[in-house]
């Protein structure tokens, strides 16, 4: 039976995967940073290649929120290691959730049962393993990081002027969203600010 | 479960590196090794 599909509200459950170098990777390592888990189909494909090569190039940026993004798919250690090399990844880590197969993507609600490999999702998860952002792509579009950076900087501000709660954060200053993915209606939706809806 | 040695063995189709699919009967009339290996990328 497949879970729930995650989403923000929902705590992340601490979990061990391996990666590209053979190491240990747990988000319960990351105390007091954001992780952005970004869950793509499988190695040596072309979307899940850009999407890797943008994170990659963005973490300096990611980095400056406070915030760890990791990739994640179903393949192999050694598969992953190999196409970190292909990818001349230096920083990004990108991890295997090859066996038990699947689990995490699994118990995030993740898996694709059909074809036996992850949704492209990106999964943003603040400094107490809230989920503050969730959202799932069609397997052919390359997830929009720019969305993500924005969302965070919102957070930061939020974070610093201390007006505004972070959970709270889920809806921008002109009441639109952050929040959504494209399965499932929020309630509040994008009508003005094409930069934020999220809604394809 | 394994093989049984003189049992005829199971068709299945699968799909390889090019995106090409290949079934054990596209090889009727020659002999086939299925060489099982653990992971792509090791030395094993």
């Amino acid at each position: 039976m497949a879970e729930e599909r995650i989403k923000p509200g929902d705590i992340l459950k601490d979990f061990l995967l391996f990666d590209q170098e053979n190491k240990e990777w747990k988000p319960s390592s990351f105390k007091g940073k954001r992780i952005l888990l970004s869950f793509h189909p499988l190695a040596w494909t072309s979307v899940c290649a850009d999407q890797m090569k943008c994170l990659e190039r963005d973490m300096a940026v990611f980095e400056n929120l406070g915030t760890v993004p990791v990739g994640i798919s179903v393949d192999s250690v050694p598969c992953k290691a190999a196409w970190a090399k292909e990818l001349k990844l230096e920083k990004l880590k990108i991890l295997s959730d090859f066996w038990p197969h699947g689990a995490v993507a699994k118990e995030l609600g993740l898996f694709r049962e059909k074809e036996g490999f992850s949704e492209r999702a990106n999964v943003l998860v603040d400094e107490e393993g809230v989920v503050v952002f969730s959202k799932v792509y069609p397997l052919s579009k390359l997830p929009d990081l720019q969305e993500i950076v924005h969302f965070l900087k919102e957070l930061h501000h939020a974070g610093v002027d201390g007006n505004v709660p972070a959970k709270q954060c889920m809806v921008d200053l002109k009441g639109n969203s952050l929040c959504v993915d494209d399965s499932r209606n929020t309630g509040i939706q994008s009508t003005s600010d094409h930069h934020l809806g999220g809604g394809d | 479960m394994s093989p049984e040695r003189g049992a005829p063995a199971p068709e299945f189709k699968l799909e390889a590196a090019g995106g090409k699919t290949y079934s054990l009967s596209d090889f009727r009339g020659k002999w086939v090794v299925l060489f099982f290996y653990p992971k792509d990328g090791t030395k094993g």
